[in-house]
């Protein structure tokens, strides 16, 4: 009785075994490779503290910080602030997203008024920076899997080579190449192409660390190879899954700075 | 040569000042926010030089604001806006680059509080109670529902500088997407002018004003037969003869700060409809723009006619019909020929929706104004705006506005203005950005092109030239050819 045990439990050990080798061997489509990457920060809510880098095409460099705060759920809900320097210092944008239907408002200090986004606005550079107000919105819990369509262009035993496209008609970029290290799903660099199908711009996460169990990129840089220039933020403060009040993703929290 | 050399060594000195007084609060103050817990110390400080080209004359002016936020508790915070202004208008410099005993050549020295506010955060109201700069309206130029604060237009800039009002301010959140503002400001302020722009720009309300003036007594003059031959009277008269005898003393008069002119607004704003922001306001309060007071000056007229009309008829009954002196004749030689044009800020009751939204990758604003005049003599009043804005390739950024603005009375014009602006930025940190006026009416136009040089951060060199069509018909926006240079240092 004992021996038949011990042979059933060996058995299901081994099945258990090929189960999981036949996994990690079988190839994962461009959209389950993408859900992946987009299932490394699962965290309900993400608040986030950066100092930017603005690189210039002839070496001059400008420095800001900004403030991110995230909250998953039926409406997508990012803010994002501008804390220095003092001229910019509490700019803010407003992102909520809801079936696909992102609605944006930009507040402007200095005028004590906020202005809707409107879609074109989106693909514009946001405040100087190589980011459009598209790429901001993958921080904060920004998800890549609802935005673009991925097929496998490369799989080797390390790495996934990507191709994205764009479903959602308000980003700029007419596809993009990702590639994403397949141990841990994050991806290390896309390389995004404009409507001529020329290199645009490629954004590289360094630096990853685990955070509050988030993969999380201390390092983002940004490069716009057509205009020479890149924006470089370093993380300096995280955390995931903190209470965040739902006030705060408000035009009237947008105003109080 | 001379003159343009010592006027090019002077820029040099000016700028090298300039970077100095950068350096010095760079290393004073770090071009960050500094943050002591609480309290926010934070400012600007502004240099501009103007020359208006065709008279070599010039402007210059510093401009600093010290601002300090201290954030009481989690629910309250002050803010305060002290602000410094130097500036001389209108002077010219002489060959040996020395001042010239001109009109307006003293330098004007003030300290003012711009802003001086606490905010006040219930559960679902926002309470500003102070001095405050109040922004309405979603168009990107002209906004017709923005009732509340004038402008100084001493400050050198081609907008001005929005003058903070004295008000209590509370912004009611019905939902995230629903807010009702309410604002009740005790004093009137008007806008803030330069005695030379003063007249420059009510010139045209006198000149129309005395035109209309002249007309109306050549009728009736003629209506009561006091120009024909048998009077004896010049019937070659014409309008233009009583014009140029007519000579306007204006006056501005200012409402004062008494309770007659509190004033009031609400505005109402439901965001996302279908991708549109709508607000709806309405407004009980004087207009920023003065205007004739056409009663008073037709009073005038009518007490002139009868004492001329009194005339002739004494010189009839004493049959000395070949003496009686022309109507223009008599009012010069009886001082009678000056006539006050009083300027007023009518009282009004306003009503304005605006829209803000986009329609595919375009955006798209409107905001229309109605205002209801307390005073007869004004007629109501439409002013609207309608523009939008795009994005072409190579970071072009363009937008367009059209505003219109009735006249309030025959004698004031109304205003059709196409106003457009092109940016775009260039070495990653510079813009540069081309602005047109375009007055529909006079068919005169200006036009604005503009550099503005990131230096480092919250440091900037801006040069800008204007150059108008025709300077003395575009009465829309009154400025002269000119060049300028500002520098600014944010820390």
């Amino acid at each position: 009785m004992l021996k038949k045990t011990g042979l059933l439990i060996t058995l299901i050990v081994l099945a258990i075994f090929v189960a999981l080798g036949s996994v990690s061997g079988e190839s994962l489509s461009g959209n389950e490779v993408l859900n992946k990457v987009s299932e490394v920060s699962e965290a309900e809510t993400v608040q986030i503290t950066f100092e930017m880098e603005i690189h210039g095409s002839r070496g001059g460099v400008r420095n800001r910080e900004l403030e991110v705060l995230g909250k998953e759920g039926e409406r997508e809900k990012r803010l994002i602030r501008f804390l220095a320097p003092a001229d910019i210092a509490g700019t803010g944008l407003l992102s909520i997203e809801e079936n696909d239907e992102e609605d944006m408002h930009l507040y402007l200090p200095a005028l004590d008024s906020v202005r809707r986004i409107v879609s074109d606005e989106k693909s514009d550079r946001f405040m100087e920076t190589d980011f459009t107000y598209n790429d901001l919105a993958l921080f904060g819990g920004g998800n890549y899997s609802e935005d673009y369509q991925a097929e496998v262009l490369e799989k080797t035993a390390e790495e996934y080579l990507l191709e994205i496209i764009p479903v959602n008609e308000d980003i700029e970029y007419s596809y993009g190449e990702m590639l994403v290290d397949s141990n841990d799903w994050y991806p290390r660099e896309i390389k995004f192409y404009d409507q001529s199908g020329e290199l645009y711009k490629i954004l590289t996460n360094d630096e990853i660390k685990m955070i509050d169990s988030n993969l999380t990129a201390h390092k983002v840089k940004m490069e716009d190879v057509q205009r020479e220039t890149k924006t470089i933020l370093y993380l300096t403060e995280v955390s995931f899954d903190k209470e965040i009040e739902i006030d705060k993703f408000t035009v009237r929290y947008l105003r109080r700075y | 040569m001379k003159f343009r050399k010592k006027l090019k060594d002077k820029l040099i000195c000016l700028i090298v000042i300039l970077l100095l007084i950068s350096g010095l609060l760079n290393s004073v103050f770090t071009t960050k926010v500094l943050a002591a817990d609480n309290l926010n110390i934070s400012g600007s400080l502004e240099t501009g030089l103007v020359l208006e080209t065709e008279e070599e004359k010039f402007k210059d002016q510093v401009l600093f604001n010290l601002v300090l936020q201290n954030y009481l508790t989690l629910s309250s915070d002050l803010y305060l806006d002290l602000q410094f202004h130097s500036y001389r208008n209108s002077y010219w410099l002489d060959n040996n680059f020395e001042l010239q005993e001109l009109l307006q050549s003293e330098r004007t020295n003030e300290l003012a509080i711009r802003e001086a506010y606490l905010n006040y955060y219930t559960d679902n109201v926002d309470w500003r109670l102070g001095r405050q700069v109040i922004n309405w309206g979603s168009s990107l130029f002209m906004s017709p529902t923005d009732y509340f604060n004038a402008r100084d237009y001493t400050v050198l800039s081609p907008e001005g500088q929005k003058m903070g009002v004295d008000a209590v301010r509370g912004r009611y959140y019905l939902s995230p997407e629903l807010e009702v503002i309410g604002v009740i400001t005790p004093y009137f302020t008007p806008y803030q002018l330069n005695p030379e722009d003063l007249y420059t720009r009510i010139e045209h309300f006198s000149g129309e004003a005395i035109g209309k003036t002249g007309a109306k007594i050549y009728g009736l003059l003629s209506e009561n037969n006091l120009i024909d031959k048998e009077s004896g009277l010049n019937y070659q008269l014409e309008v233009d003869d009583i014009e140029e005898q007519l000579q306007p003393q204006i006056n501005l008069k200012d409402p004062g700060n008494n309770p007659e002119n509190l004033q009031g607004g609400m505005e109402i704003t439901a965001r996302n409809i279908n991708g549109f922001d709508i607000s709806f306001s309405t407004y009980r309060g004087r207009d920023r723009d003065p205007a004739v007071d056409k009663k008073y000056l037709e009073q005038q007229i009518e007490e002139l006619l009868n004492d001329y009309g009194t005339y002739v008829e004494t010189k009839k009954q004493e049959s000395e019909s070949e003496e009686i002196k022309d109507f223009d004749e008599y009012i010069e030689s009886e001082n009678l020929n000056i006539l006050d044009i009083n300027l007023l800020y009518p009282r009004s009751n306003q009503i304005g929706v605006n829209v803000i939204g986009s329609l595919g990758s375009t955006g798209l604003w409107s905001e229309i104004g109605y205002s209801f005049y307390e005073q007869e003599q004004f007629d109501n009043r439409l002013e609207a705006t309608a523009g939008f804005d795009h994005s072409f390739p190579a970071e072009i950024d363009f937008s367009g506005e059209f505003y219109y603005q009735q006249g309030r009375f025959a004698g004031e014009k109304n205003t059709e203005l196409l106003i457009m602006r092109a940016e775009r930025p260039f070495r990653t940190f510079h813009e540069k950005r081309l602005n047109l006026l375009y007055d529909l009416a006079s068919e005169q136009y200006l036009i604005r092109p503009e550099l503005e040089f990131s230096l480092t951060d919250g440091v900037s060199v801006d040069l800008c030239a204007v150059y108008v069509s025709d300077e003395n018909e575009l009465q829309a926006i009154p400025v002269s050819n000119q060049v300028s240079a500002g520098f600014t240092v944010n820390f």
